[in-house]
Parts: C-alpha cells; structure tokens; sequence
C-alpha cells in the first residue's frame, strides 16, 4: 500500500487507532507514521534548527515531536486545524521551551528572518523525493509573501516566531516602542495570510 | 470591550506572542465568541505556514532509524483513542463536506488498510465501501463479545435505508472444519440470516451483508456458531451481540 497518497488526516487517523475493535496492527500504523515521518521531518528539523542552531538538539526536538503526535495521535482533529499546524505548533513549543531554557540572546545571532544561506553545508539542504508538489507551490508562495514584507515586519515576525519573544521582550530587546512593535506585528500576519489567499488555487 | 481591539490582537495571539494582559483579555472574550474562535484558527494556519518560509534542512537518517526503534520499544500510542472507531468516525465527518470522489476514495482506502488487509480478493470491495462512504451519515453498530467470547469484537456499517452492509470481526475465536459463524439481523424476536462466515488465523474477517429490508430496520444483531453452512433459526452459543 502506498501511503504517500493518503492525506494527512488520514494518516494521523491510521496511527490513532481506537484501543478495542479493529486495530490495523503495529504495521499498518508504523508505516502510516513513518510516511507521515517522511513528509513532515524537514518542517519539524527546520524549526527546531532556526530556533536553536544545534543540529543535535534539533534532533532530539524532533524526535519528541513525532513520539508525541505517535502518542497523541487520537486527540487530533481535523476541523481544528491542519495536521501541519499541530506539528509546527508543537515544535515550536519544545524549541521555544528549550530556547528559554538555555536563556540564549539573539543579538549575537542573526535577527533577521533568516534566508537561505548558500555557504552552508549542501548536506543540510536535501530535496525531499518524497514532498508534494503543492508542498513546494506553498513554500515558494509563503516565502514571496515573507520576503516583499518590510524590513522592521521581516526581523520583528522572526523574534516571535522563531524565539518565541512577546511584544515587550521585543520592544526592549531592539529599543522600539511596545505599540510599534504590535502594529508590525499585526501589520506583517495581515500581509501573509491575504498573500497566502491570493496565493491559492 | 471593544470587539476591533480583540480583532487587532488575534494575530498575535496565534503566534503567541501577546503579553500577559492582553493575552488574558483575549482568552476571555474567545468563550463566548465563537466568530473570534474562527478567525484564531485562521491566523494559526497562516503561522504555521511561516514554518515553511524559513529555510529547509534535513534531519540525519539515523534520525528516523533512533525514532522507529523506540516506537518498537515503547509499543503501541500511551494515550490510545478513548472512543473507539465511533469516535475515529466522527472525527473523519468533517471530510463529508469535501469533493465526494475524494473523500470516498481516502475513506475507503482507509478503511481497507484499517482491517489489515493486504489481499486482492478484499480490495474488489473497495468500490462498495467507497458507494457506502460516498453517500455520507454512515451508520455504525459496535458488537461486543458474550461470555463465549469475552474478546471478540465487531462493528457493523452500513448506510442507512439500504439493506447491504458490512460486518467486521476481530479477535473471534476460530471454528472447527463442521462449524461457521452465523449472523443474526433480529426485530420484534424474530432472527433472520444475515449470513455465515469464518475467521482467518487472527480471529479477523469482513463479511458483505446482504439483507431483505434496510439493515436500520432491525433492532440488534448476534452472532452465534452454527454447522457449516448455517441454520435457518439460531441453534448454536452466542459469541457476539449489539443493539441498534
């Protein structure tokens, strides 16, 4: 069976299943979990990385995150939200939680919305076979809608985002004030969902 | 409270970046607004989307290696499903609003993967299932194991108004050569067959249903052993039973 042309919902529904009555065997659900494994793993990584830059950590991040949707499956629903939401939610709760655990300081680091960087290892940017193709429609339509943002929108989404900073964490950390910084903010989310809109077939 | 000031802080209540305070007053005003409560779910799916403007790596393969070893170790979810296939139901119900074709399709291949199926003879019934899905409001009885049989379960779906349907059947004890399973279609004490059939080495089976009256009709269903073949009336021990 392939699995790769199931939907999200329905994998997660494969891997949720009830306790008594029919169960599809550890197998089945193994291999709905490991597909799903396939095509959510690079989201997953790549926040947790962004937020941490520790490659190991990021790891572990993303492992916890796969165990708790393997655990959890059975409280996902799918009006609430779309399966990518549940798990980029969850990944950037664990990384934002490891991030102020280790009380670490982005001024040193980039504070910008980071971009692509061509120096980096050719390893790290590995093609998925296995992504859709309205995956990378949506990646090239999102990133289009983050970079026509203006530059102050761009750095202040990157904090909240990717470091999980509030509107006043914000505001002392660059020195602008608290109600800029919630306009930005408001402004920038505004912007990308109606690009995302638009961007729609 | 002004409805625009809750509207302005939506945004940044998805990306859970608001302050304590304005945090509280959103959390407040969204229990009693449902019209707030969509335009949250809206905004978390435009946040999570900024996931995928940040740029991509690649975990290691060892990676999904470690993590498939400790689902081996750990075994089945810690926290299973609590309501059973009725609640994987109900949650798969939001899918009925979508294009029919598809929905059936994903539905049916889902189900036949559910049952732990892998053979050909099982997957030429897709097509009925995907007809039984397509016309939406399954309707579902869940059977349960006498003393006979304490874990033995089942569930019949059907739709409602038609008399075909599908029985499926786990962790049923297996029969000697001269014995079938029999199903009973029961109303107003009267028993009418539903049908004999037999169990694989797991205890598993599904069986097309094919009655004279629409399968809603009836008030319960029971499952007894019988000689091979089948009985024209119930002879044989119960094993399973449920009610409409």
């Amino acid at each position: 069976m392939d699995y790769s042309v199931l939907d999200d919902a329905s994998l997660v529904a494969m891997i949720a299943q009830p306790a008594w009555g029919i169960a599809a065997g550890m197998q089945q659900r193994k291999d709905a979990f490991s597909a799903l494994y396939d095509r959510h793993a690079r989201l997953v990584f790549s926040v947790a990385f962004t937020t941490l830059s520790d490659r190991g950590i990021a790891e572990e991040i993303t492992q916890d995150v796969f165990m708790r949707v393997w655990n959890n499956a059975g409280t996902y629903r799918p009006e609430t939200a779309q399966v990518r939401t549940w798990l980029v939610s969850i990944t950037r709760h664990r990384a934002i939680d490891e991030f102020r655990r280790r009380g670490a300081r982005r001024e040193q680091d980039q504070v910008d919305w980071p971009e692509e960087d061509r120096n980096l290892d050719k390893n790290l940017h590995q093609e998925s076979p296995v992504e859709p193709v309205e995956g990378s429609i949506q990646r090239q339509v999102i990133r289009k809608a983050v970079a026509g943002l203006p530059e102050e929108q761009k750095q202040i989404l990157g904090l909240a985002f990717f470091n999980g900073l509030t509107h006043q964490e914000i505001a002392d950390q660059l020195g602008t004030p608290l109600g800029t910084v919630k306009s930005r903010i408001r402004l920038a989310l505004v912007k990308v969902r109606e690009s995302l809109n638009e961007g729609q077939v | 409270m002004s409805h625009d000031l809750i509207l302005d802080l939506i945004p940044g209540y998805a990306l859970g970046s608001l302050d304590a305070d304005d945090l509280q007053l959103v959390t407040r005003h969204l229990q009693d607004c449902p019209v707030c409560r969509q335009d949250v779910q809206a905004y978390q799916e435009t946040v999570a989307s900024l996931a995928m403007a940040a740029p991509q790596y690649a975990p290691s393969p060892a990676l999904k290696s470690r993590l498939m070893q400790k689902i081996d170790q750990q075994g089945a979810p810690t926290n299973p499903q609590q309501d059973g296939w009725v609640g994987l139901f109900k949650a798969l119900s939001a899918w009925f609003s979508s294009p029919v074709g598809v929905v059936a399709g994903a539905l049916a291949v889902l189900m036949v993967i559910a049952l732990g199926v892998n053979n050909l003879v099982l997957w030429s019934q897709v097509r009925e299932l995907q007809s039984l899905a397509a016309q939406q409001e399954l309707r579902l009885v869940q059977l349960s194991g006498t003393t006979h049989a304490p874990n033995a379960s089942g569930y019949i779906v059907f739709n409602p108004n038609q008399s075909s349907g599908k029985l499926i059947v786990e962790n049923t004890p297996g029969l000697s050569q001269t014995q079938q399973y029999q199903l009973w279609l029961i109303k107003d004490g009267k028993r009418t067959s539903g049908g004999v059939f037999s169990v694989n080495e797991s205890g598993s089976t599904t069986h097309i249903i094919r009655a004279e009256k629409p399968l809603d009709s009836f008030q319960a269903f029971g499952i007894t052993v019988e000689p091979r073949g089948g009985s024209p009336a119930p002879t044989g021990i119960k094993v399973m039973g449920g009610d409409l």
